[in-house]
């Protein structure tokens, strides 16, 4: 024995001995594990450097430090040409520049953000598959693959809609307003309004018997805002059908039972006759076509001037007209969708007799938060409409179940609050006795950083390193009710979408997390705020469904054979109107051009909201200055005698009313200029008069000075420039200086 | 490495697809544009046009405005005028597609605006003609002529005696209306890329002049009846007489 092991201390060395041999070998067996022998960052660091044409002396592991985002980044150390523009192409994708290197690493510098900020992945780690995610099953925060990375945009930005590079995220994050998802799911502070309409008063809207088979089957009748499939479309098990049939009757029941009385004003539900035949006209051309149709093919209505006696229609038999190249506005492709709102070919067999009239009349006293603007439609007016869309229908009226006719069974009512409960209707719509802030859903604030080992798979289970974050999600928003399985019953809604719709969605909600972020990485929308509530308000209230913006018409013009009887170019009107007139005319729409069947629609925007889409229809004109009043030319009495001997030359009264007192005979020709004060812009007003087939394709206005040509040569020498600069003063004034009387102060000093 | 711009390739091969793209539709324009040469053996070809059907009496037109101008006798609708013979006038005929034959005459044309009227009603001529647009009236009148998708011009005539000339450039049918309250003034104006067109005059005769031999389609046109058409062959130096017929 040899002798240090020989004292009554023995014991504790041998172990001592074992576990020194052992520390030994694992240290051995860990240099061969971490392969430090190879290193695979060396060699690309190695390649990066014979690829610069410069000596391997550099190789060393290269590390970014951002101490305000918590960021100790190893990335560079493989990925060494990530800032380097000329690492374009070649065979080593490792080594590549940053895609878009121009727009994502100039807005983002990697000094400032580092790597994982963006991509996720480990940034301490030095192979690819710790550093990448799925080498290290302890990592919880794999690399962002794909359009997903897109979802980090969301950490910094607080609005995505015009973010380059961003889109795919754009598109999920609408999805999620427009298919109402936040009704159910918080995943902020702030409550979006319902996505679907109250049922408040929905005793007196819908008819019974459509109600159950709406709720079991909502038929998809147009793409966008559509109510869910709750239970199976093909209940393959009867027992399933058995099931879905009473949950629906439960949940019609209790609606009934608790609907509110709305007080209607008028109770007259006349159908045929007569009055459908103007509410056919009223439909047609106020403008309810821009967005509704009727559907089932029934919508290839014209809307044309009459023709004049002797004028003939056989002009399109002629052969030898000149190739259609200049097509008129109106021939443009529609850019607004047909289906904007629901169409309304079939009411007659889903709304009870007197509801259209009533809603007609102002939609918000229905339902508050109703997306539908006022029509402006007078009492008649709008029970011709309802004739008319009653008279049109083709389907029968459903009979009421006899369980909802009253008396109804208290336990069936009872029943319904339950299910009312479970399926989260609330979310989306107004119930009576739910609060008006319920959110039946799961908060999901945080769910971009939900560990995928709690989330539901599919059926079957994929294999476990497929598990991912990203497969659950997109299964689950495909098809949730296929990942009900045993005791876990999902009660999430089946919304029909597509792939890229599913995908969309996905990427938005990768981005929500709960974290931290420094105030300096927060980044603003251009034009803030303001702009965008004003591009959500056009989108949403439809204002392309009628008129031409961006140069992308409205899908009403498809009606029309004329341009200057449909609404007008909104790309016209910011140029055109002054920006103040614009925003009381949101607010309050006055008929300008009284020859116009279709009407402006009430919008009962907040004065925000006006002031907020007025500015972005003004600087969407390339007009700055928001609301402020426009700069008015104030002229002396003697050029106001000399203007309107001009205007009077011209015969402008012939067409053009002016509200002046003096009793001018009114037209029907053209807008009225006693509104030019406050309605047009000057610069505009000049170049019109200039040309006004140019600025204004389709207009009646006639060219009064063509080729630079005055018809009254003796006015200011002939010179065309003074005579329209005159016509621009004089209108501007007009109202100002009643002709004899005494020039009243200028409204506001301003530049010639 | 690649350091060739992939935006480079593509860049070049949309500038070689625009080039190949304006090339071609440059050489269909030529391709169908018309001609003009020495015509040998070109012959007349000579017709009457003639409306079978009842004859209701014309439309009294409805005057609304400025009656003290337009004139208080009673307008009516000029579109059908039958004539002895049964002889349709105002029937624009020509022929189609025609690509050559003798040059084109650009005599001035003029349309007046008189009582209210377009006056002539309808007229053909050729490009390049000169339009002289007259105001007779001491109204504000304004003549707006247009093509089935795009405005010609517009002009205002608020003096009386004003006129406007202009020289027409694009061939087709237009439409001419005054938008200043006279909605019953209406007027055709056919404009041809070559000579072989005629209006058929108030006892329905026509006549074209000069046409090369060959096969044709003889077109024509009324503004309330439509269209009809004939196949027509030419051979040297033969005259023919053709009648077409409205029902």
């Amino acid at each position: 024995m040899p002798p240090f092991l020989a004292d009554e201390q023995r014991n504790y060395k041998i172990i001592f001995m074992i576990l020194s041999v052992s520390l030994a070998l694992a240290a051995v067996w860990a240099f061969f594990d971490e392969d430090v022998t190879r290193r695979p960052w060396k060699q690309w660091q190695r390649l990066y450097a014979q690829l610069l044409d410069h000596g391997a002396d550099q190789v060393a592991v290269a590390q970014l430090v951002v101490p305000e985002l918590q960021v100790v980044d190893r990335c560079t150390t493989c990925h060494a040409g990530i800032d380097n523009p000329a690492m374009v192409g070649g065979n080593h994708k490792v080594l590549q520049v940053h895609p878009q290197r121009d727009t994502l690493l100039k807005h983002h510098p990697s000094l400032q953000f580092g790597c994982t900020p963006c991509h996720r992945g480990q940034g301490l780690a030095l192979t690819e598959g710790t550093a990448h995610g799925p080498g290290d099953p302890h990592w919880l925060e794999p690399l962002l693959r794909g359009p997903y990375v897109q979802a980090s945009c969301l950490g910094c930005h607080a609005a995505t809609e015009h973010l380059a590079g961003a889109e795919i995220l754009a598109k999920g994050k609408q999805l999620f307003t427009e298919l109402g998802c936040a009704g159910c799911h918080a995943i902020g502070p702030e409550a979006p309004p319902r996505r679907g309409p109250s049922l408040v008063h929905v005793a007196q809207k819908l008819l019974p018997g459509y109600m159950v088979t709406w709720i079991a089957n909502p038929e998809k009748r147009r793409a966008r805002y559509q109510m869910p499939q709750f239970w199976p479309k093909a209940a393959t098990d009867p027992s399933e059908a058995t099931r879905r049939d009473r949950e629906v009757l439960a949940i019609a029941a209790y609606l009934l039972e608790k609907s509110e009385a709305w007080p209607m004003a008028s109770a007259a539900t006349a159908v045929a006759g007569e009055r459908a035949a103007l509410g056919k006209a009223l439909f047609d051309q106020v403008g309810c076509r821009g967005c509704h149709a009727l559907g089932g093919g029934r919508d290839t209505v014209r809307i044309a001037e009459p023709k004049a006696a002797g004028s003939g229609d056989a002009w399109a038999d002629f052969g030898g007209n000149d190739a259609p190249g200049d097509a008129s506005p109106v021939a443009l492709a529609a850019a607004a969708t047909i289906d904007f709102a629901p169409p309304l070919g079939e009411v007659a067999s889903r709304l009870q007799p007197g509801f259209i009239a009533n809603w007609l009349r102002d939609p918000s006293q229905y339902w508050r938060e109703a997306r539908m603007p006022t029509p402006r439609l007078v009492e008649g007016e709008t029970l011709y409409i309802q004739s008319y869309l009653h008279s049109v229908a083709t389907l029968p009226v459903p009979p009421t179940p006899a369980a909802l006719a009253t008396p109804r069974d208290p336990k069936l009512v009872e029943q319904g609050l339950k299910l009312i409960t479970v399926y989260g209707c609330a979310g989306c719509h107004e119930i009576p006795g739910f609060a008006t802030d319920a959110r039946p859903g799961p908060d999901l604030a945080d769910y971009g950083s939900k560990d995928p080992r709690d989330m539901l798979q599919p059926t079957p289970p994929p294999p476990r390193h497929q598990r991912t974050w990203e497969r659950a999600t997109e299964a689950k928003l495909l098809a949730p009710q296929a990942l009900s399985a045993g005791t876990i019953k999902l009660v999430m809604p089946d919304y029909g979408l597509q792939p890229e719709q599913v995908q969309a969605l996905a990427v938005f909600l990768r981005g929500l997390r709960s974290q931290t972020i420094p105030a300096a990485y927060r980044a603003e929308p251009a034009g803030g705020q303001a702009r965008l509530q004003a591009e959500n308000l056009i989108q949403e209230r439809g204002c392309q469904q009628c008129h031409q913006l961006r140069g992308l018409n409205g899908a009403i013009l498809r009606y029309y054979e004329q341009a200057h009887l449909a609404p007008p170019s909104l790309d016209v009107a910011g140029k055109r109107l002054q920006p103040q007139w614009m925003f009381s005319y949101l607010l309050e729409p006055a008929p300008v051009r009284p020859w116009l069947q279709v009407r402006m629609p009430q919008f009962r925007f907040t004065p925000a909201e006006a002031e907020n889409v007025t500015a972005w229809l003004a600087e969407n004109a390339g007009k700055a200055g928001g609301l402020r009043p426009m700069p008015i030319h104030a002229v002396s009495p003697q050029r106001a005698e000399m203007g309107a001997h001009l205007f009077e030359r011209l015969k402008c009264v012939t067409c053009h009313r002016l509200v002046r007192g003096d009793g001018v005979e009114t037209a029907q020709l053209a807008p009225d200029l006693g509104l030019a004060r406050q309605r047009l812009d000057p610069a505009w007003v000049r170049n019109f008069i200039e040309d006004p087939g140019k600025v204004l394709p389709g207009t009646k206005m006639p060219q009064f000075f063509p080729d630079g040509q005055s018809p009254t040569p003796d006015v200011l020498g002939g010179n065309v420039a003074a005579q329209m600069e005159l016509l621009v003063d004089y209108l501007m004034n007009l109202g100002l200086l009643p002709v004899g009387a005494e020039p009243p102060a200028p409204v506001r000093k301003g530049a010639p | 490495m690649q350091f060739f711009g992939e935006r480079a390739q593509k860049t070049l091969i949309l500038v070689v697809i625009l080039v190949a793209i304006a090339l071609a539709s440059l050489l269909a324009t030529v391709a169908l544009a018309y001609t003009p040469g020495p015509v040998v053996g070109g012959a007349a070809v000579r017709g009457i046009v003639k409306f079978t059907g009842p004859v209701p009496a014309p439309a009294k037109l409805d005057i609304i405005k400025d009656p003290e101008v337009c004139g208080t006798e009673p307008k009516f609708d000029e579109s059908l005028q039958v004539g002895a013979g049964q002889g349709l006038a105002n029937v624009v005929v020509y022929i189609e597609k025609i690509d050559k034959g003798r040059a084109l005459t650009t005599a001035k044309a003029e349309l007046d605006n008189r009582h209210c009227r377009f006056v002539p009603h309808l007229q053909a001529f050729a490009t390049g003609t000169e339009l002289a647009v007259k105001n007779s009236d001491g109204v504000l009148h304004n003549t707006h002529i247009r093509l089935p998708n795009s405005d010609v011009f517009n002009y205002a005539l608020p003096e009386k005696g004003q006129v406007i000339k202009k020289k027409m450039t694009r061939a087709g049918l237009m439409k001419v209306g005054c938008d200043a309250g006279h909605v019953w003034m209406g007027a055709w104006i056919a404009v041809f890329d070559h000579p072989y067109f005629a209006i058929s005059d108030k006892d329905g005769k026509f006549s074209l002049a000069d046409v090369p031999p060959g096969q044709y389609n003889l077109m024509f046109w009324h503004e309330k009846l439509g269209k009809g058409s004939q196949q027509l062959t030419v051979q040297p130096g033969a005259a023919q007489d053709l009648t077409q017929v409205y029902k």
